[in-house]
């Protein structure tokens, strides 16, 4: 042991910051539980007392009976885990896709002005329009089949992925790259030990943004041109007045959405412990 | 033992009139150990910089035991004054870091690493996430990863500055005693008179625009504490505080100039 080691541990400070603690993860916890409880609590009131018809605004209870039906007999030829199968798989296949091109792409980008220089012009002239705009020319291109969805969303994940992943790149602190230089490191062994670990924390950045955008942009694209899925199981709803199920199915899409950004915030937790603390 | 030469170097930045170093000559004797002082901007980290390979001169040579410097290389490990060290490694994986870049197989590497922790005070420490490890841990674990490549020259770029006297005191104690086990020539950059008389064989002391040298201090405070005098009688020692206060008087002067 080093002489100024018991010093150096600062042993005052984990218990000077444990008083505060308490309090705070409660607030942090039980206020957005509250606002969640006051809202259901307002909106089971308006639907029983006979304010709102029912028509338009469902009893809570009224929803939650329908998620045992619509997940059991289904709804419009599928059930519910019907739809949200084909709604995952268009995802998670477009996912897999825009991180297997995405990323290395983005090395590239990042590591190369050349092919920055050919990449970002693409990437700006795309990124900033609204993919339903561009959705009635895939489906002209690639049919009203699961291609064009996949592109749509494929497309709506990759800008992100790539710009996080360039900049990634492109943000290595300068005395962390000559540092491991100077400990030996050859160019190519700098990419891999040095250059790639210090983007992670931003490539998973990009990964969760790009997951957002695709999610949404999907739920969107299946209202327009589906036969299958939780953007087309609430559009079809919508045709007959199945108020309850048009609310069933955006529980569904916000519960999916929270889900596969915990996932995200997990894996960043565990791959890249140091983000935030250097 | 290696030695270095700085022969007629001078160095122009884009968007700086004149020269940031101009013309400077040093020569580093195998073994010694050097500190460089000076008011900030004159060029102290640019002169490591050229030693490191991190850029060259715009005219003029930097040697190394007689070749020119063309670019990094472990036979020069730089300790950087905010340590830069690897987060998404731990202790261990940093300290071995240069080990892994020549391919020492794993064993091998983590058995050097170890034994460098452990001469720096570190040994226990070795799976902790830096962000763990306060800041003489970390000043420490720089040190360590660089030595662990065993470059026959060892640079320091200000790496005590963040540290608290007492904790700093420590840390360079440990330098010396490293130091003079291994015999590695050793050039140091500080903003602090008194480390740099402590420490040094020799202190440099330059100004700025055009960075040059303009005085050089001998100094065997650091060789007396080797032989076992102590740190604080050392620093308080007459000849150590004329000195102090001769290069003080000299920096002052020609920051009134
Ligand atoms: N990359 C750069 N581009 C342009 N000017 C630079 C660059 N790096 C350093 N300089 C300038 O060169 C001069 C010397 O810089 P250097 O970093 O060597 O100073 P220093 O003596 O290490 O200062 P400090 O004590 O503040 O660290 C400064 O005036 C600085 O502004
Ligand atoms: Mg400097």
């Amino acid at each position: 042991m080093h002489p100024f080691d018991s010093q150096l541990a600062l042993p005052g400070v984990a218990e000077a910051t444990e008083p505060s603690r308490l309090p705070r993860i409660a607030r942090g916890k039980l206020l957005p539980v509250a606002t969640i409880a006051a809202l259901l609590l307002a909106w089971w009131g308006a639907a029983h007392a006979g304010l709102v018809s029912p028509l338009f605004l469902p009893a809570p209870e009224a929803v939650f009976a329908k998620l045992v039906t619509v997940a059991g007999d289904g709804f419009v030829d599928a059930t519910l885990g019907q739809h949200l199968a084909a709604s995952l798989g268009r995802m998670l296949g477009a996912f897999a896709l825009a991180v297997a091109t995405g990323v290395p792409l983005g090395l590239a980008v990042g590591a190369s002005p050349l092919v920055r220089g050919i990449v970002d012009p693409l990437i700006e002239l795309y990124r900033p329009v609204p993919p339903l705009a561009y959705l009635p020319l895939m489906v002209i291109w690639f049919g009203i089949g699961e291609l064009s969805k996949v592109l749509l969303i494929y497309l709506a994940v990759l800008a992100p992925v790539v710009i996080a992943t360039a900049a990634g790149v492109r943000g290595v602190p300068r005395d962390r790259l000559n540092a491991a230089r100077a400990l030996g490191a050859s160019r190519f062994q700098l990419g891999h030990a040095v250059i790639l670990p210090n983007a992670l924390p931003d490539i998973l950045t990009g990964l969760r943004i790009g997951l957002g955008a695709g999610w949404s942009t999907l739920v969107a694209a299946e209202l327009v041109a589906a036969t299958r899925g939780v953007g087309f199981m609430i559009q079809s709803a919508a045709q007959f007045l199945v108020t309850d199920v048009v609310l069933l199915g955006i529980f569904v899409i916000a519960a999916v959405a929270f889900a596969l950004d915990g996932l995200i915030r997990l894996a960043q937790r565990r791959l890249v412990p140091w983000q935030g603390k250097v | 033992m290696t030695d270095l030469r700085f022969d007629q170097v001078s160095v122009y930045y884009p968007g700086q009139d004149g020269p940031v170093l101009d013309r400077v000559s040093l020569a580093l004797a195998p073994g010694e150990l050097v500190a460089v002082i000076g008011a900030s901007g004159c060029g102290k980290t640019t002169m490591l910089n050229l030693v490191a390979g991190f850029q060259a001169p715009a005219s003029g040579r930097v040697m190394v035991d007689g070749r020119d410097v063309t670019g990094p290389g472990a036979d020069r490990a730089v300790v950087f004054q905010d340590d830069a060290l690897f987060p998404w490694l731990d202790t261990l994986g940093n300290a071995t870091f240069a080990a892994r870049m020549q391919g020492v197989r794993r064993v091998e590497r983590e058995a050097r690493a170890r034994a460098v922790l452990a001469q720096v005070g570190l040994a226990g420490a070795e799976g902790r996430r830096i962000w763990e490890l306060s800041g003489g841990m970390r000043q420490r674990l720089g040190l360590a990863r660089a030595l662990v490549a065993d470059p026959a020259i060892l640079l320091l770029d200000e790496p005590f500055a963040a540290l608290d006297a007492l904790t700093r005191e420590t840390v360079q104690e440990l330098l010396l005693t490293l130091w003079g086990k291994s015999g590695k020539t050793v050039m140091l950059v500080t903003h602090d008179i008194e480390e740099a008389l402590f420490l040094a064989t020799r202190v440099i002391v330059m100004a700025p625009r055009p960075g040059r040298i303009v005085d050089a201090i001998k100094a065997d405070f650091g060789r007396r504490f080797l032989a076992g005098e102590a740190t604080r009688a050392l620093k308080s020692d007459p000849a150590f505080i004329r000195l102090r206060e001769q290069v003080l008087a000299g920096v002052f002067a020609r920051a009134a100039a």
